[in-house]
């Protein structure tokens, strides 16, 4: 997101000054015009004030995009997180309810404790095992908007020649480790 | 060596899932009395109140980051000596700096386990000789 959002933003930035700098330029060209002939600038300037136009409605469509896209690419992820969330939610819950069952298992073992007691407490406890599988289908869901959230942003995107700048590389845990050894006292 | 069962612990993190899943842990390693909250601001507030004896948190939070926490902890005379356990999806090395140099006692990248989270609390635990 960040890159996208940076990659649009690098867009808008070189294509809007050069449409002003095409406007902008457009009058310091009148005096060698005068100079000149006004016959033979005449076109020159016609054709740098219809470039400077197709060049500012070319830059007032990116504009638009980068309001419309990002909106129902927001949606979109808007709708991944909370299926993430909900999926997390419902994974702990039915954990939680299983370790609960097998808490109570362990205690009935030191007391008294019956085979029908031990096969109803297994079953429960698979069931929420089966529960926790099932929750982990948001993930085909989820990757599914990611990649409808994609294709959005595609309309919006330039890419910069090279890939832009390159971000910085995530440590693992052990290099973290090692890095923390030598700048802690 | 102090009951560390008895330690309360204070888990900041914006997602409440992230916050349950840290308490689930603490308690499966024996640590019952976790409180919660939800960024670095509700954090501070609640550390100020007293009571607490370490902070796990997140980095990325509204209203106060994890690093801003972290440095008021360390910047209040009263909280300074707190261990300070950061968790967090920043694992560029620019972090793990910033961090240090405020004075993190411990770093662990999500996503982790749980055998990250004790080998980390152990290995804080025996440099502040809790």
């Amino acid at each position: 997101m960040a890159t996208a959002s940076k990659t649009r933003v690098t867009k808008a930035t070189t294509t809007k000054p050069v449409a002003k700098k095409m406007a902008t330029k457009v009058p310091a060209k009148k005096p060698a015009a005068r100079k000149s002939g006004a016959s033979s600038a005449r076109p020159v300037l016609q054709e740098l004030k219809s470039l400077a136009k197709v060049l500012g409605k070319a830059a007032e469509s990116l504009n638009k995009g980068r309001k419309s896209n990002p909106k129902e690419v927001s949606t979109i992820l808007g709708n991944v997180e909370r299926m993430t969330s909900e999926a997390a939610t419902q994974s702990l819950n039915e954990a939680e309810n299983a370790k609960h069952i097998v808490s109570r298992l362990t205690d009935s073992l030191s007391r008294d404790w019956s085979r029908k007691d031990i096969e109803t407490s297994l079953r429960e406890v698979g069931a929420h095992l089966t529960n926790i599988i099932v929750a982990q289908e948001f993930q085909d869901l989820a990757g599914q908007s990611i990649r409808k959230a994609m294709k959005a942003l595609v309309g919006s995107i330039i890419v910069t020649e090279g890939g832009g700048q390159a971000e910085e590389r995530r440590l693992s845990q052990k290099e973290i480790d090692s890095l923390l050894n030598d700048l802690m006292p | 060596m102090a009951d560390r069962s008895t330690l309360k612990f204070l888990v900041v993190d914006d997602f409440s899932t992230m916050r349950r899943i840290v308490r689930n842990l603490l308690k499966e390693l024996g640590f019952t009395n976790v409180d919660e909250a939800e960024d670095g601001a509700v954090g501070l507030a609640r550390l100020q109140q007293g009571g607490v004896d370490f902070v796990v948190s997140d980095w990325n939070m509204p209203n106060m980051d994890g690093l801003t926490l972290l440095q008021n902890v360390r910047a209040d005379p009263k909280l300074k000596g707190l261990p300070f356990l950061m968790i967090t999806a920043e694992a560029k090395k620019e972090n793990i700096i910033a961090a240090a140099q405020a004075g993190a006692s411990g770093y662990i990248v999500k996503p982790f386990t749980a055998a990250t989270l004790q080998e980390k609390l152990e290995k804080i635990f025996e440099r502040m000789g809790m």
